[in-house]
């Protein structure tokens, strides 16, 4: 799944846009013309007579598939999000990540990084073959520009269960974890069965995942995000330093979302 | 309209303290309450023509609010969305008391509408958020009750 970066769906955005003007320009001139004297018009040009007489056989089909193609156009509008919009929400996340991360100038941007997670109703995905409609935690926007591709969603349900629902969905069912010290299971360690373990219970993730996904982080933050109709998402910080996230410096994680929960609830769907 | 009583910084991270916080098998764990439930600022009004008292939180976010009505006087504002407690409010025009004992009238009232939150929580209620504000209103009493004194 590829985050959003502001720019990779600029063009798209931009030509539903238009799509939606022409199909609701054409509505209104197919309106207009319906009871409009044909012959009249032959007096400019016969084929702008020809025209108009085709366009009154055609109205009802014209207007109905206008209307259909704009609402389309209007409804994939709202789902894909104005790029500026992301790119506003990936700057905050990036000053998150330097407020928080500021000790850590000059590890890679990976190591320690913020990600935003949107809730959705539906989602397919091979995690999500057996209930795909029953809500979902999948990640929109990242700090930096790398590990800008990423797998990882969480069950959403409307009564997450701790067990399994991530930090994400942990932090999305209103509450702050706070999780350091988690053992090293990353790809070059000598990780335990017990490792894996510990590592799945604190971060609410099946053992079995992290054996596999092999995660390299060691410390998470989650914190929720409220939009103009209630929890929208959450926020994940999380850093490979196993004492990455001084509890002690939590309020100032968690006053960001204010601004970035204001950002959402003014624009975002 | 009274005017906001801003909570400082210090009184906002003793509400915002862990709800758990544990050391599991060498991992710390610590869990916060969201801080959209942590209120920023409170105040109270009593409108004497109306006989109500009302107690008003303020919180990060804004939403509609609806009214639920609690035991005997009393009414909640609560979030539409969340769930949250924006305020309570409680009707004085029965109460059978002296002006001069109305201030503790109510605030008894409110203690007691509070402690059966907490014994007995409504399933429409948020819990972190009136819990806090058991503990905000009590921290503010002297302020918040002060508008019941009579002149």
């Amino acid at each position: 799944m590829r985050l959003k970066d502001g720019n990779r769906w600029s063009w798209f955005y931009r030509i539903l846009g238009w799509i939606r003007y022409v199909a609701g320009g054409t509505v209104i001139i197919t309106g207009a013309l319906l009871k409009a004297d044909a012959a009249k018009f032959s007096e400019f040009a016969e084929w702008v007579g020809n025209s108009v007489s085709w366009i009154q056989t055609q109205a009802w089909k014209v207007i109905i598939l206008g209307m259909v193609i704009g609402g389309l156009a209007q409804l994939f509008r709202s789902r894909v999000g104005s790029p500026r919009l992301w790119a506003v929400l990936k700057t905050e996340l990036e000053d998150m990540r330097e407020t928080i991360f500021a000790n850590y100038r000059g590890d890679p941007f990976h190591n320690h990084r913020v990600t935003l997670f949107k809730r959705v109703q539906w989602c397919f995905h091979w995690r999500t073959l057996i209930w795909p409609w029953s809500g979902w935690l999948v990640p929109v926007v990242r700090s930096g520009w790398t590990t800008q591709r990423s797998s990882s969603i969480f069950p959403a349900p409307d009564q997450p269960n701790p067990a399994n629902c991530g930090i994400a969905g942990r932090a999305w069912a209103g509450e702050v974890p706070l999780v350091n010290d988690l053992p090293d299971v990353g790809p070059h360690s000598n990780a335990s069965s017990d490792d894996f373990r510990k590592y799945g219970e604190a971060t609410g993730i099946s053992p079995k995942l992290v054996r596999r996904r092999r995660y390299t982080k060691r410390s998470y933050c989650g914190i929720p995000v409220e939009g103009s109709s209630g929890p929208w998402g959450a926020i994940v910080i999380e850093s490979t330093d196993p004492k990455g996230l001084d509890a002690r410096k939590d309020r100032t994680y968690k006053g960001r979302v204010t601004i970035i929960g204001k950002i959402i609830a003014g624009a975002a769907r | 309209m009274s005017e906001w009583i801003r909570l400082d910084e210090d009184e906002i991270a003793r509400l915002d303290r862990p709800l758990s916080g544990q050391f599991e098998k060498g991992i710390e764990i610590n869990v916060y309450m969201s801080p959209y439930d942590v209120p920023l600022a409170i105040r109270a009004d009593y409108d004497e023509s109306k006989d109500r008292f009302g107690i008003h939180l303020k919180y990060i976010s804004d939403e509609p609010v609806t009214r639920r009505p609690g035991e005997d006087r009393v009414t909640f504002k609560v979030g539409k969305h969340s769930g949250r407690l924006y305020g309570i409010e409680i009707d004085t025009s029965n109460l059978d008391v002296e002006a001069v004992h109305l201030k503790l009238h109510v605030q008894q009232e409110i203690d007691r509408t509070l402690q059966n939150l907490l014994e007995d929580p409504p399933e429409w209620l948020r819990p972190p958020s009136y819990r806090v504000a058991k503990q905000v209103i009590s921290n503010k009493s002297d302020q918040l009750f002060s508008r019941l004194t009579p002149a």
